[in-house]
């Protein structure tokens, strides 16, 4: 696991459990997130993801086991670390008699950020139209957005999310990933929408009644896309057309008519194609990793 | 500006903007306008006595309206929880912004109603000090209210079982004198100086400042928001 550049993790966790009254909610888990990653939590309703994230927030202490979370232990009784962690929890924590705008300013406020931070914020989670609307009136999408603006406000160095994408309609949950897509920091979020943890996390943390059972990473494939075309006739073949634009090693060739390339050339890609004459039938990511997850959220939910 | 005077600042934000505030002091001003007309005045009584008799139930009044309103601030502000949860600032920050909130709404009753006791000065004797003392009476059984309001809440996991908690423990307090005469002699004295109102307002009712009876009402309520931070700091860490 690569160093962070501070030398310590962005989270460490070692041997945490946590019993409600005598029942466990997490036994031994361990493990550390480096600065930048994007980890998921995944796991049944009660695995335990939940307490995890709280325990991760410092709303609730574990019953044994330790926890540093951006260099600090949460039970410190200097609050001043919490400035350099943002959570959404599931329910976001709004006051539904504010404007949008003035929650947001008092959100940067409580954590020591400069107000201006909140118009940055309102950019960013696309609430412009809602800066001045009551929260109380807003819909459970918009809601979802501006607890997301609270949390990432004040510019945290991780940030922890419980089911983000829960309720969201398709055109919300796109936008939400391409929010998460953009942010540089440490992510650890919780979801049960396997397909949009796929494309936004690089790790897997699954959770099964308390334990961590398999820490796993995303696979390189997932920085490709796969390309079908229908190759018209008379004009230079999709292949002449993709060694000319990323080069011979730029990309695979599946079959005579689908491609791997990088992600980040599909654009340029697909100009060159559709400007040459060819139709582009399907663009899409290569599924190993959500298959993968599929298969073991299959094993591990029996 | 501080994290407390934030808080405040945004509780009191809160109460103006849903009408409970409004609500808080129209309704106190009923209370005190029916308590006058009904009790405190009458043609046998001189101005100064039913001014005393005024000041005096409507201590009680402010006492039951301090906790209400910490019922209020507490289920306005629970669903936001998590936001001063994760946030860098002290429960007491948050215990101090609360309490600012409905001391300044408390002190908005207190002035809303002085017409009340102005209306008795006006038509017979009295002073303004005589108002100006009970006024303080009341603010500051206002607060002790409030805070014991602020402390139940912050025991329990439902804010209403936690006003109810505070609203026995301010009967218990209220009603020591009454048990006072029951017991040991060595006991008596404590108990009787144990209520608030009955024991500590004589002085405010009756139109005189009482420092030691100031200081005393002023220390039980940072004793019950001391409670109230502890009560706080513990639930930071409940499931």
């Amino acid at each position: 696991m690569p160093a962070s550049a501070k030398g310590a993790p962005a989270i460490h966790v070692a041997g945490v459990s946590r019993f409600y009254a005598t029942q466990p909610a997490l036994r031994q888990v361990s493990f550390s997130v480096d600065d930048g990653e994007r980890v998921a939590l995944l796991g049944r309703n009660g695995a335990g993801k939940t307490t995890l994230l709280r325990i991760l927030a410092g709303v609730l202490d574990p019953s044994a086991g330790e926890v540093r979370i951006a260099g600090a232990a949460p039970s410190d009784p200097d609050p001043a670390w919490r400035a350099r962690i943002g959570f959404l929890p599931e329910r976001p924590p709004l006051h539904d008699d504010m404007d949008v705008a003035p929650y947001l300013r008092h959100a940067a406020e409580l954590r020591g950020a400069d107000p201006k931070a909140a118009a940055r914020v309102i950019e960013r989670c696309d609430l412009r139209r809602y800066a001045e609307r009551r929260i109380g009136t807003l819909s459970h999408g918009v809601r979802q957005r501006v607890g997301l603006a609270q949390a990432i406000v004040h510019g945290p160095r991780v940030l922890l999310l419980d089911e983000p994408a829960a309720g969201l309609d398709p055109a919300q949950t796109l936008g939400l990933r391409e929010l998460l897509q953009s942010l540089e920091l440490t992510l650890v979020l919780s979801s049960h929408l396997l397909s949009e943890v796929a494309r936004i996390a690089t790790r897997y943390l699954v959770l099964e009644e308390g334990r961590l059972v398999r820490d796993f990473a995303a696979t390189d494939e997932d920085e490709r896309v796969q390309l079908r075309v229908e190759a018209a006739p008379g004009i230079p073949t999709p292949e002449r057309i993709l060694v000319d634009v990323v080069g011979r090693d730029g990309f695979e060739t599946v079959d005579g008519t689908t491609f791997r390339i990088d992600a980040a050339d599909r654009a340029a890609v697909c100009r060159a194609l559709i400007a040459a004459g060819h139709e582009l039938v399907a663009l899409e990511r290569p599924t190993s990793t959500l298959s993968e997850l599929e298969a073991i959220f299959g094993e591990v939910a029996g | 500006m501080s994290a407390s005077r934030r808080i405040a600042a945004r509780e009191l934000g809160a109460l103006r903007r849903t009408g409970a505030l409004w609500a808080f002091v129209g309704t106190l001003g009923l209370v005190h306008g029916l308590h006058l007309l009904a009790f405190a005045v009458d043609e046998r009584r001189t101005s100064e006595r039913a001014l005393a008799i005024f000041f005096h139930h409507g201590a009680y009044v402010m006492e039951a309206a301090g906790l209400v309103l910490a019922l209020t601030l507490v289920v306005m502000g629970a669903p936001a929880d998590m936001l001063w949860r994760t946030a860098p600032i002290r429960a007491h920050q948050r215990i101090a912004g609360r309490f600012g909130a409905g001391l300044v709404a408390l002190a908005l009753g207190v002035v809303a109603c002085a017409h009340l006791p102005a209306l008795v000065l006006w038509s017979g004797h009295g002073s303004v000090g005589h108002m100006a003392a009970g006024g303080v009476g009341w603010l500051l059984s206002g607060a002790f209210g409030l805070a014991v309001g602020l402390a139940g809440t912050a025991f329990f996991r439902r804010p209403l079982a936690g006003a109810i908690a505070g609203g026995c423990v301010l009967a218990a307090l209220e009603l020591m004198p009454m048990v006072a005469d029951r017991v040991r002699p060595s006991w008596r004295g404590v108990l009787a100086e144990a209520a608030p109102v009955w024991a500590h307002n004589d002085a405010f009712r009756r139109g005189i400042l009482d420092l030691s009876d100031g200081v005393l009402l002023v220390g039980l309520t940072y004793v019950a928001l001391v409670a109230a931070s502890a009560g706080q700091e513990e639930r930071r860490w409940a499931p």
